[in-house]
């Protein structure tokens, strides 16, 4: 498990890296994380939205209610250009942490 | 016969969505999207077999208590919370000037000698000041006047408009009193002007005192677990 300052590191750039892969939603995002970092990384359900609507409010994501094929109203997330820019930088800088410390470890660095 | 009692889910929700409601900082979109979620999340424990009161239950959990819920959508958007308080102030300010101005004129318009009227405009904004605390404690707040829809600017003008209005009533009140044989129409007008002034500012006091005592205690630098 995480610990929770790296927890609360890495939630901007995984939510943006999620919705370059296309729109989603709250839940679908919550299940992604736990699935891909092999249930690692999880997220408090209600910790989430506070900074998803963090990111709308920057103009890194935009957002638009839809009907579900449930009936149920759901909000969606798109990345904006601007988010897509966000997270080239913030890519980088994580790269460079990682590379650095794959070095220090001896692993083979990772090409960004 | 069926002794066994069913679980009512619907009811469940219904109570959670209640519980929500009752925290001033959510808005209805954001609750709404909460219920959304908290749905979803029942839907899949009960695909894994979960019966549907044990998947509320898990769900419930890990959203979170609505209290934590609240703190954590201030701690993302701190301006919200102002924006909501100067609202909340500018309605008590509204409602002290509808209260301090018709009330009286109420009283002289209608046959000031029959009884009875006045008191009924005494009765007005109290029983508008019960209404709305009902309705904001039910969480049901027109979307025309939600606070998060309303810009601070507005706020500030729509202060000065009653501020202006309050003058400008005052103003023709003295005056027409004035006309009904009870002295100089200007002194009165301009007399009455400023004391319904500086009522008005009296009444304002409170709330800015206890907006600037929340502003002070505000407790700072604290981090949400997932803050960007």
């Amino acid at each position: 498990m995480l610990s929770k300052d790296l927890v609360a590191a890495s939630a901007r750039p995984l939510l943006l890296s999620i919705l370059t892969k296309g729109e989603s939603y709250g839940y679908e995002i919550i299940q992604q994380v736990r699935e891909i970092s092999g249930g690692e990384i999880r997220w408090s359900d209600g910790m989430l939205y506070p900074v998803l609507h963090r990111l709308e409010r920057d103009g890194l994501i935009s957002s638009k209610w839809k009907e579900s094929d449930v009936g149920r109203r759901r909000k969606y997330y798109f990345i904006s250009t601007e988010g897509r820019n966000a997270l080239k930088t913030e890519r980088q800088q994580w790269m460079t942490v990682h590379n650095t410390l794959s070095q220090l470890w001896n692993i083979k660095p990772a090409t960004i | 016969m069926e002794h066994q009692t069913r679980y009512d889910l619907n009811a469940a929700i219904a109570n959670w969505r209640q519980k929500l409601a009752c925290e001033s900082g959510l808005a209805p979109e954001i609750r709404c999207e909460l219920e959304t979620h908290l749905r979803d999340s029942i839907a899949g424990f009960e695909e894994r077999g979960l019966t549907a009161e044990e998947a509320f239950w898990l769900a419930g959990r890990r959203m979170g208590e609505p209290g934590q819920l609240r703190e954590e959508f201030a701690k993302a958007n701190p301006s919200a919370i102002w924006r909501e308080r100067l609202y909340w102030m500018t309605l008590s300010l509204v409602g002290s000037y509808l209260f301090m101005t018709w009330k009286d004129l109420l009283g002289t318009w209608v046959n000031p000698k029959r009884f009875g009227w006045v008191e009924i405009g005494y009765l007005i904004p109290i029983a508008v000041l019960i209404a709305s605390v009902v309705i904001i404690r039910r969480g049901k707040i027109p979307s025309p006047v939600r606070p998060g829809r309303v810009a601070s600017w507005k706020l500030l003008s729509g202060m000065l408009a009653i501020l202006i209005a309050t003058v400008v009533t005052a103003y023709y009140r003295g005056q027409s009193l004035a006309e009904d044989g009870n002295g100089d129409a200007s002194l009165m007008g301009v007399g009455l002007a400023i004391g319904m002034l500086l009522s008005w500012l009296g009444n304002a006091v409170w709330p800015t005192v206890m907006v600037l005592i929340l502003l002070f205690t505000q407790k700072r630098n604290e981090k949400s677990v997932l803050e960007g």
